[in-house]
């Protein structure tokens, strides 16, 4: 409690409080901006927490995080053009909306749920999180191997495209966190003879360079234009009447529910979430055929639900060190690059740095409301920065960034061949997800691995030991099971309709 | 070969080359390594196998002019222009410095790349770059690149 309450002093500190809205504004551009994404946001300013007390570096990197996935339903209601997946099902209802004429309607309910799922979110957060923590604390080794190996294959079910890919990627990456010195004997491994590698390959330069750097070449390249079509203007009241609200609110609780299981979840995020949401509310939906046509209830669903996860998907992050998605991938690379390390400890270890970080997402999510309230129309303009000028800056950006770590030229060339190898994954439909989501699990795996067999002496049995170890060997079987158990129920729903 | 075959062959490759390379470890450092490698190459040896195996229908898909072939040509000069760009940026900036040589690179990159008129890229290229440095060394007192050759520009 004390922990709390020393956090809320903290977040009305003008520094934080001046963090905050540097964060909200970055993440409402990064949104809105199609090409660039939540975890590119994140990643790219990073490197700018460097001087900053972890505390506010925190609270900046979850303010962009937050309001990136709300910026994201301004370009989709008003140009039908999604800022980031997140807000894809946005485009369903938002945009028939604005062509209608009830743009700032539907940019309002989007505004209205977005908070709504945010707030609850960090309410998930805060009651979840500690409890869990307290619990990840039973953990032993040989748990947090499955756990590890849990999150793995729920990234690699959900990560779409050619599943053997993502595969490949997820055990590149774990192949690559062995590299540098053996934490257990001392022996440099796969270094090449390169100094700079004797501490592992650094997580900053990998995570800018596979998602912003990548994406940057794609934009300077012209493939991944973001040239839009013309803005919708917007008119009249933003704030939808009480009446439409109190008809969207079982939707609202509904997807905020969905989305911040999900965010628990690993591997599902937030298009996932706004999918299932969007389509729970048109099944329960007394007038369904009106969804698409420009129904508010489907700009509400999928909005409370994207926002919903960015709360939930920080619960395993923060309590096991368990990334859900890239976006807390990243997260968790900002974390440790403040001596933070994840997982149940941080909770009593930094509980005041922790508890500044969820309660300032609160801040965050009225600080995009109010922002988005006024300033949406304007924001939306952003699309209009040409490709070819905003990807040589991204660079310029991703350069220095991995270059301030270290003050090492070696992450320079790093951050670029990253970069590179980003842009071919994307090219050959590899996911970059899961090597990066590996490149962070990669040590606790091993760590865990090596050390279960030390106190077992070799044996393999220690991981059939404890019950805790089975019910998360039940978990891992399930998310192994539910997908051929779907696919013969669609293939018997199928037969049953021919 | 189609393009998933090419892919497979390299990760195989990366995988050996990473198993030989920790092969001769201690057990214990070697063991984690060896199981990844393994995995990587198991997942290669999948991803050849089915690429062989869904050669045919790729072909015939590719031939209506599918997504799925190979990269259209007309991306690698830009690609090529973008890389090559880039390196020389990298390469230049322990030698001039870190902000000239961001000038000079944007500079030529929106006169090479961008429809920015010669002016507006140059205005452009000198707002990102005093842009830059006021968030990074002003605001921020990030220790950038400074070269030899900095004072003489």
């Amino acid at each position: 409690m004390e922990a709390i309450l020393a956090a809320a002093a903290n977040i009305f500190e003008p520094s934080t409080l001046l963090v905050l809205g540097i964060g909200t504004v970055v993440g409402l551009f990064v949104g809105a901006l199609p090409g660039l994404s939540s975890t590119m946001g994140v990643a790219l300013c990073i490197p700018i927490t460097f001087g900053m007390d972890p505390a506010n570096a925190l609270v900046l990197l979850g303010a962009i995080y937050t309001s990136s996935v709300f910026g994201g339903s301004i370009t989709a209601i008003l140009l039908r053009t999604p800022g980031t997946d997140a807000s894809i099902a946005t485009t369903f209802d938002g945009y028939p909306m604005a062509q209608r004429g009830e743009g700032a309607q539907a940019i309002g309910m989007a505004l209205v749920a977005s908070l709504v799922g945010g707030v609850f979110s960090v309410c998930v957060l805060l009651f979840v999180a500690p409890p869990l923590s307290r619990l990840a604390l039973l953990f032993g080794p040989q748990e947090y191997v499955y756990l590890t190996i849990f999150g793995m294959i729920s990234i690699l079910g959900v990560s779409g495209g050619n599943p053997t890919k993502a595969f490949i990627s997820a055990a590149l990456g774990l192949l690559l966190a062995t590299v540098g010195f053996d934490l257990f004997t001392g022996y440099p491994r796969l270094t090449f003879g390169q100094d700079e590698l004797f501490e592992g390959v650094p997580l900053l330069p990998a995570l800018i360079g596979i998602f912003s750097v990548s994406q940057a070449i794609s934009l300077c390249t012209g493939e991944a234009d973001i040239g839009a079509g013309n803005m919708i203007k917007t008119k009249g009241r933003t704030l939808p009447a009480w009446s439409v609200i109190r008809r969207c609110g079982r939707t609202l609780f509904k997807s905020s529910l969905i989305g911040s299981a999900i965010g628990i979840l690993p591997g599902a995020g937030t298009s996932v979430a706004a999918f299932i949401s969007y389509d729970e509310a048109r099944r329960r939906s007394k007038t369904p055929e009106a969804f698409g046509k420009g129904e508010i209830e489907g700009v509400a669903a999928p909005e409370a639900a994207n926002n919903a996860v960015t709360g939930g998907s920080l619960v395993p992050a923060l309590t096991l060190g368990i990334p859900g998605n890239a976006v807390t991938a990243v997260f968790l690379g900002g974390l440790t690059i403040h001596g933070l390390v994840p997982g149940p400890r941080l909770f009593t270890d930094h509980a005041e740095i922790v508890y500044t970080l969820i309660l300032s997402l609160f801040l965050a999510n009225l600080a995009f409301a109010a922002l988005g309230l006024f300033a949406a129309p304007w924001v939306a303009r952003v699309v209009k920065v040409p490709s070819a000028v905003l990807g040589p800056t991204i660079i310029v950006f991703s350069v220095i960034g991995s270059y301030a770590l270290r003050n090492s030229l070696f992450d320079v060339w790093l951050v670029l061949g990253f970069g590179v190898l980003g842009y071919f994954m994307e090219r050959w439909r590899i996911p970059g997800a899961p090597l990066v989501i590996a490149l962070v699990l990669g040590p606790i795996l091993e760590t865990n691995l090596r050390r279960s067999l030390q106190i077992s002496g070799g044996d393999w049995m220690i991981f059939f030991t404890s019950p805790l170890s089975y019910a998360i060997m039940a978990l891992i079987v399930l998310t192994l099971a539910y997908p051929i158990f779907a696919r013969r129920q669609q293939k018997k729903r199928e037969q049953d309709a021919s | 070969m189609k393009r998933d075959t090419w892919i497979a062959i390299a990760v195989m490759a990366v995988a050996a080359f990473a198993a030989w390379d920790v092969y001769g470890l201690k057990r214990g450092a070697a063991l984690f390594p060896l199981l990844m490698s393994s995995a990587l190459f198991l997942g290669g040896a999948v991803l050849f196998v089915s690429s062989l195996r869904t050669r045919k229908a790729q072909d015939e898909v590719a031939q209506e002019g599918s997504e799925t072939d190979e990269a259209p040509k007309r991306i690698w000069l830009p690609l090529v222009e973008v890389v090559v760009l880039t390196a020389l940026f990298a390469l230049a900036m322990p030698w001039i410095g870190f902000y000239p040589a961001t000038f000079l690179y944007l500079a030529v990159f929106f006169a090479l790349r961008s429809e920015l008129s010669r002016p507006a890229g140059l205005a452009v290229a000198v707002a990102m770059t005093g842009l830059i440095y006021v968030i990074f060394s002003l605001l921020l007192a990030v220790p950038t690149p400074v070269g030899p050759l900095a004072p003489y520009l």
